[in-house]
């Protein structure tokens, strides 16, 4: 039995700081203490003094000595990490949950679908994947964001589009008048050819609630099972280890049994979706 | 181990040479009825003698394990000394596994919780009566300690009746052994029959608020939890959480950081703030749903993650409900969905 508490970070250094859009920046992180991570799993970031909250790293957890962390100032704690420059101290605690299961993933195609800013975990995932691309069939990508200045990693995901085993499409609810020469409408209006193979795809969903659940009945309209539709609930986590009880949806607690969960286990609760 | 007998004039020597090691908290009783007991320090220090009879404290068990506010320690606190809690009823009792499963089981355990645990002495004893809003015997307990005691201790008239519970229970009563003598068949037979007497009056109060058996409930849950029962017993909710303060079961906390530690309070799920996420969505806008998410978790999620209902039927929550919601009447409409 560990005797330390797991309510308590461990002390990591803040090395750098990306801006990728007004509302969103990426800190990278080097943990005194290695943690290694599974794509999809989260990490609870501590500012000292302030608080914590949790996030998927969006780095490829091939590369654990760096963390990366995208995060979208929402509230308090997000607003103090936003406020953070390189050499800061923040307090990391996890990894959390199941994170994505490539061992289910691998040999079908892929629907990798983000909106906002739950791009990030799924950029962590894309990396991942193409370090071995051949162990999965087609890697389709359908990206959105409420408009082109929110859409983040351009430049990652210009170079993954040249990539011979994905094919990508993106997509802005409102173009603006910015030389936007993609789609325009909400990201269920890029899914039409997203599974042309629906017995043989797994789809991966990350974003807004509200987002999770039109995909959602999109893809099951596509044919796809409900146990193929991997969806990233946000659920308020404090503890990360299933005894503060915050993250309870049906029979699951999102910080232990997700967050990562698919559609089949949560299809029957009332408030899976808000 | 055969039962043992202490007589009453050596209840304070035995709790005196008790408070040598341990900090000492024994129930004193409430009002004439019962109600309103609590936890005190011991020696009381006005004079007053212990018992150990009556009903259960107004404050859970939990108190002691789960302090409201705490501070999340790196380690265990070298000064911190044992302690023992003496009068504790079988509704307490129950609520050990519920916790156990939470906090000392699977992948991650909270140290603090375990060291506080193993360290607290459980001097239980058998209610000598009942609380209105008793219910246990639907939930198939017993007002009487059977099992997570070190001693239970039996209020007759002339003594107590102590039983030995675990190993900690049997080193106790062999240092307590100058007070302790062999129970007597009429302590003994004394002891049954305060049991049958105070079981049947839990079931006769129990079959008067019509309360629906435990397993009924729970096999009944999964459909209720959507039907439309919820939003009718929350109309009168004012979102005080003291339904989930005053439970032995509830454990859900939230972490909180203060300038120099992180402290770890109890939070209330029927809180509008509960369920809250980042950016204000909230998946259980309404009073009904939180509502519904407290008999959810009771009834319905921990039969399911660790095999218990997660109620003791210690009546806590009707007896300090500002809205007046009678737990014994939301089990009836869930047996009638």
């Amino acid at each position: 039995m560990s005797e330390r508490s797991p309510y308590l970070p461990v002390r990591a250094r803040l090395e750098d700081v990306r801006v990728e859009s007004s509302t969103i920046r990426t800190v990278v992180l080097a943990p005194e203490e290695e943690i290694r991570f599974r794509t999809g799993q989260f990490v609870e970031l501590t500012v000292p003094g302030v608080g914590e909250a949790p996030f998927t790293p969006s780095s490829n957890p091939r590369r654990a000595e760096r963390m990366e962390v995208t995060i979208l100032r929402a509230g308090r704690v997000t607003s103090a990490i936003h406020a953070l420059a390189p050499g800061a101290e923040i307090g990391v605690r996890g990894p959390y949950g199941n994170g994505y299961d490539l061992g289910a993933l691998s040999g079908k195609d892929l629907a990798i679908i983000g909106g906002g800013v739950g791009l990030a975990p799924l950029r962590s995932l894309v990396l991942e994947v193409l370090e071995e691309p051949e162990r999965f069939g087609a890697i389709r990508i359908r990206f959105g964001a409420r408009e082109p200045g929110e859409l983040i990693f351009r430049g990652e995901i210009e170079r993954w589009r040249r990539h011979p085993s994905v094919d990508l499409a993106l997509t802005v609810d409102r173009a603006g008048g910015d030389g936007w020469t993609e789609n325009v409408g909400v990201v269920t209006t890029i899914l039409q050819d997203v599974a042309p193979n629906p017995a043989r795809t797994e789809a991966i969903v990350c974003g807004p609630p509200v987002m999770l659940k039109f995909t959602t009945l999109k893809l099951l309209e596509l044919g796809i099972p409900a146990a193929s539709i991997h969806l990233s609930m946000e659920r308020n986590m404090s503890c990360g280890v299933g005894h503060c009880g915050h993250c309870r949806l049906g029979k699951y607690y999102v910080c232990v049994d997700g967050p990562v969960l698919t559609y089949d286990k949560i299809q029957a609760e009332v408030d899976a979706w808000f | 181990m055969d039962l043992l007998f202490l007589a009453p004039g050596d209840l304070p020597r035995w709790l005196d040479d008790l408070a040598r090691e341990n900090d000492v908290f024994v129930l004193r009783g409430g009002d004439p009825a019962g109600a309103g007991g609590g936890y005190a320090r011991w020696p009381f220090g006005d004079g007053r003698v212990p018992a150990a009879g009556g009903v259960r404290a107004a404050e859970a068990l939990r108190l002691f394990l789960l302090p409201a506010r705490g501070r999340v320690a790196r380690g265990a606190d070298p000064k911190a000394r044992p302690r023992a809690v003496v009068g504790v009823k079988a509704c307490d009792l129950a609520s050990l596994p519920i916790l156990d499963s939470v906090f000392r089981t699977g992948r991650s355990i909270d140290p603090e919780y375990v060291r506080v645990r193993e360290t607290t002495t459980l001097i239980a004893a058998d209610c000598t009566t009942s609380l209105d809003v008793c219910f246990c015997t639907a939930l198939g307990r017993s007002p009487f300690p059977e099992k997570g005691f070190d001693w239970c201790m039996t209020e007759i008239a002339g003594g107590y009746v102590v039983e030995v519970g675990s190993e900690r229970g049997a080193r106790l009563a062999e240092r307590a052994g100058a007070y302790l003598l062999p129970a007597d068949p009429r302590a003994i037979r004394a002891r049954s029959e305060l049991r049958e007497r105070v079981t049947e009056e839990v079931r006769r109060r129990t079959a008067d608020a019509g309360v629906p058996p435990g397993e009924e409930v729970v096999e009944r849950m999964d459909r209720a939890r959507r039907a439309e029962i919820w939003a009718r017993h929350a109309e009168t909710c004012v979102e005080c959480g003291n339904c989930n303060f005053s439970c032995p079961t509830c454990h859900c906390f939230l972490l909180a950081d203060g300038e120099k530690e992180r402290l770890r309070l109890w939070d209330s799920c029927l809180l509008a703030s509960f369920a809250r996420v980042a950016g204000g969505g909230n998946p259980r806008p309404h009073l009904a749903d939180r509502l519904r998410n407290r008999f959810e978790k009771k009834f319905w999620f921990f039969p399911g993650r660790s095999g218990e209902i997660a109620c003791t039927g210690c009546g806590r929550c009707t007896e300090g409900c500002l809205g007046k919601i009678d737990i014994r009447a939301v089990l009836r409409s869930v047996a009638h969905v």
